[in-house]
């Protein structure tokens, strides 16, 4: 447990909070997916709640999706110049979406229990308010102060995944606008290109940078490689076909490393050899 | 990275494209983000992983102590993973306390070794939740889809399995719980905790075991008659601790009956008041004073080492084997014990008091360990096992990053290259061996046999393939169990009493060797009793058997029960001519038997309710 010792929430409480994050998600989605286009309500909530069913076992992929579609299908085409503030908070609110539908398994639970708990710290705040006895209203008291101190902890969670999904989609919308892959700045990087006698700035950087990624990732993932893992993957069919002078490097300074060091033998004393007198 | 992760990733990447293509911003950024997210929650997850794993610390608990010098069978303990972070885990943790076959998981208020009715083995759980069509590939079907459709519909949630919990994020300390239940002599290893780390939206999992091993000896359980009748005074002297009177003459303390003198009697002993009386000598003759000393001779032979672990012969004998010690012990009766088995036999030296007993336990839990004989064949059954223990203690060995396996439609090749590979990464096999092992089962079958012996699974079908003879493997077995009852009987006095605990039942008409050293032990006045545990864990009785229903089980059950009736009628007949008590099946009347017999030792007498002789 943590260090902070939770009460345990009422079981209505719960069971009220779970209602009501669904519900808000499912009008979330609605609103995602079919706001200001002419679908029938019948359909759209047979959609909508054929989604969160999909969304409460099986992940995000089909939210993602449908959104991708509802984009497809409903946004304007056009050059793509400048990210508005609203393109922004838009992108950070369908991450978020995605994200929670993701990870809806964990998500919901920590959602549940800070709804339950706001919900929890209103009503005790409510009765605190009517007559009733001193020990009913120290126990009360008691209650409400660990109750706040969990729901600021989870509370500070929760914004810190929120602003870290805000982060990544302002950092996308930085990278995305600076990519040549929108006409303007295809335009933009010719037209620099030219003006710099055709050298393709920022051309080799990008590669340096990606190749350094590239490298980050790689390295990762080796470090992570155990040694019982190492023995497998030299043993495996694909280094012996195609690292084969690898491979016995590698095992030769493996059981080179392995096999005891040999002690320097002892050097023969030199003995002078007698010199016969005639 | 998980199916969900790619998915998302795939999905994201076709929506920048199409996004990037039509010229639409938001589709393009959306997708782009999901990607990029998914990138940092990588990085995120794998710094979280190395400063997880390393700085875990795990503490391991039986009965609340963290110290134990042997438990024992057939008791519940209760088994706690302490696991401890020194801040609060960034990603959920999800542990599985690895768990061999010796010890039983059960819910704290259940019986300790109860199963439910008509399932005796564990081959029967098997079949219990195996497909109703016997065809393989149907099975293989079955056994896929209702995985599948299990861990859907399964609550994520909560922990799977009683020796299961998860470390939430945010969480510093967890305890893992559970009840246990030993039903076997031998001994407990309990290599680690499986770990499965995931990050909090099930993009990534890195699944690994953390080693903390704990080995522990599990001594064989007994039953405690609690009759300590030769320690109640019931004449005017009371002999020494272990030391019994015997109604025969000899130099003890009591008087046993007057004689007429004959010359060369002491002349102390002679009755001058008595002869006095009578007018001519009489000689006072005292009881023999000896120590009643018990003998026991343990089968551990092939046959009695076959099954699930308290499903054995073998368990059986080490009961009633460690009841007689105990009953034996308790009223001062020094104990010696033969061990037996196909590689020879081990004699132990004389034990007395606590402290013998202590160590009679320790090496009957320790004979009850012992490698299976190299397999030379492997059946689906195995490699089924094999592939489950690797998975769950090394599960590092089945990533598809590191174990790669050349292209091929065929499911089986790839389970079996893939096990191959972590039975040679396991075992250092050289590649010939192990292309050997890819081609040929005989080769496979004796690295299979020692990872299932290292994980603690009990000795499994086919052990040996089936003899030429097999009679004359149980004339070899008779004749070793004879040898050392010859060698007791060379080093015994007179008045003992030498217990056999083995397999007779599958011995058959092979006790000549045994029958005649049998004779001998009796011509010496020493009393042999027989214990033969049965493979039905049942009394065979006189009437006919009828099976339960017409299952396959019932029906094999059935036939078993009226072979172990024909075999122990027999054998009863056989061993009655000899002189020697048998009792089949190894359970508290088996222990009351063998008491009997002590019993009647220690009076002198030759029957249990005969008079003297």
């Amino acid at each position: 447990m943590s260090n902070t010792s939770s009460p345990a929430l009422p079981a209505n409480y719960l069971l009220i909070a779970d209602l009501l994050h669904m519900v808000t998600a499912g009008v979330l989605l609605n609103l995602f997916l079919f706001s200001g286009t002419e679908v029938p309500f019948a359909f759209q909530l047979v959609i909508t709640s054929l989604i969160m069913v999909v969304t409460v076992r099986g992940g995000g992929w089909l939210v993602l999706g449908a959104m991708q579609a509802s984009m497809f299908l409903y946004e304007p085409r056009g050059d793509i110049i400048s990210v508005q503030l609203s393109t922004i908070l838009f992108g950070s609110v369908c991450l978020a979406y995605v994200a929670y539908a993701t990870g809806f398994r964990t998500i919901r639970r920590v959602l549940r229990n800070w709804l339950a708990r706001v919900l929890h710290l209103l009503s005790t705040k409510w009765s605190s308010e009517q007559p009733q006895s001193v020990l009913s209203q120290l126990d009360a008291r008691a209650d409400s102060r660990a109750d706040v101190l969990v729901l600021r902890q989870e509370s500070e969670l929760l914004l810190w995944r929120g602003l870290r999904l805000l982060a990544i989609v302002i950092v996308t919308s930085i990278v995305f606008l600076q990519l040549p892959i929108t006409r303007p700045v295809v335009q933009f990087w010719w037209e620099r290109a030219v003006a710099m006698n055709l050298q393709m700035w920022p051309g080799p950087n990008a590669f340096v940078i990606a190749l350094a990624c590239l490298l980050v990732i790689v390295i990762g993932s080796w470090r992570a490689l155990s040694p019982t893992q190492a023995k497998l993957y030299l043993k495996s069919f694909y280094v012996i076909e195609h690292f084969r002078e690898l491979r016995s490097v590698l095992v030769r300074s493996g059981r080179l490393h392995d096999s005891p060091k040999r002690v320097a033998l002892p050097k023969k004393p030199v003995v002078a050899i007698p010199v016969k007198e005639k | 990275m998980t199916k969900r992760a790619r998915v998302l990733v795939l999905m994201a990447l076709i929506g920048l494209c199409a996004g990037t293509i039509r010229n639409q911003l938001l589709l393009s950024l959306v997708s782009l983000s999901v990607v990029v997210w998914i990138v940092a929650e990588w990085i995120r997850f794998r710094i979280a992983v190395d400063w997880t794993l390393p700085r875990m610390q795990f503490q391991r608990l039986i009965n609340d102590q963290s110290e134990h010098r042997g438990l024992w069978s057939g008791r519940k303990i209760r088994m706690e993973v302490r696991v401890t972070s020194p801040k609060p885990v960034k990603i959920e943790v999800r542990l599985r306390d690895y768990v061999p076959e010796m010890l039983e998981i059960i819910s704290p208020d259940a019986v300790p070794g109860q199963r439910p009715p008509g399932v005796e083995t564990m081959n029967d759980w098997n079949r219990a939740l195996s497909s109703p069509v016997k065809v393989p590939w149907v099975s293989d079907l079955w056994d896929r889809w209702t995985f599948h459709l299990k861990s859907f519909f399964a609550d994520v949630d909560k922990p799977a399995t009683r020796q299961e919990t998860i470390m939430r994020v945010g969480e510093q300390t967890v305890s893992l719980t559970y009840m246990g239940f030993l039903p076997s002599a031998g001994r407990l290893s309990l290599p680690g905790v499986r770990l499965i780390l995931e990050d909090m939206y099930g993009l990534f999992r890195e699944h690994r075991f953390r080693e903390f091993p704990h080995s522990y000896r599990v001594l064989p359980g007994y039953y405690e008659s609690g009759e300590l009748r030769p320690t109640i005074k019931r004449n005017n002297s009371l002999p020494r601790h272990g030391i019994h009177r015997l109604q025969r003459s000899g130099m003890g303390s009591e008087l046993l009956e007057l004689r007429e003198y004959v010359p060369g009697d002491p002349p102390k002993s002679i009755a001058w008041k008595v002869s006095a009386r009578r007018d001519k000598l009489l000689t006072r003759q005292y009881e023999s004073e000896v120590p009643v000393r018990v003998h026991l001779v343990v089968d551990g032979s092939i046959p009695t080492r076959i099954g699930g672990y308290g499903l054995r012969l073998l368990d059986q004998i080490n009961y009633v084997a460690a009841s007689v010690a105990q009953a034996a012990l308790a009223v001062g009766d020094p104990v010696d014990c033969m061990l037996v088995d196909e590689s020879g036999v081990q004699r132990l030296p004389w034990f007395n008091g606590d402290r013998g007993m202590m160590e009679l336990l320790k090496a009957l839990a320790d004979f009850s360990v012992k490698p299976p004989p190299s397999a030379t064949a492997v059946t689906p059954y195995m490699k089924q096992m094999a592939m489950t223990v690797i998975h769950e203690r090394y599960p590092e060995l089945l990533d598809v990053r590191y174990s790669l396996v050349p292209f091929t439609l065929r499911t089986d090749y790839r389970r079996r290259y893939r096990l191959v590979g972590a039975l040679s990464a396991l075992y250092d096999l050289s590649p010939r061996e192990h292309a050997a092992c890819m081609l040929s089962d005989v080769p496979l079958a004796e690295p299979l046999q020692r990872l299932l012996f290292d994980a603690g699974m009990p000795w499994m079908a086919p052990l040996l393939p089936a003899p030429d003879e097999p009679t004359r493997q149980s004339h070899q077995r008779m004749q070793a169990i004879g040898r050392s009852m010859l060698r007791s009987i060379m080093h015994a006095h007179d008045n003992e009493v030498f217990v056999i605990l083995a397999d007779l039942l599958s011995a058959g008409p092979n006790l000549d060797a045994l029958a005649r050293t049998v004779k001998l032990a009796t011509s010496k006045h020493h009393r042999v009793a027989f214990v033969c545990p049965t493979t039905t864990f049942l009394r065979p009785k006189a009437e006919p058997i009828v099976a339960a229903s017409e299952s396959i089980s019932d029906l094999l059950l059935a036939a078993e029960r009226t072979r172990v009736r024909d075999c122990a009628a027999q054998l009863k007949r056989d061993l009655a001519q000899l002189g020697a008590a048998v009792s089949f099946s190894g359970e508290q009347k088996a222990v009351r038997m063998v008491l009997g017999e002590i019993d009647t030792a220690r009076s002198g007498r030759s029957r249990v309710q005969g008079l003297r002789p």
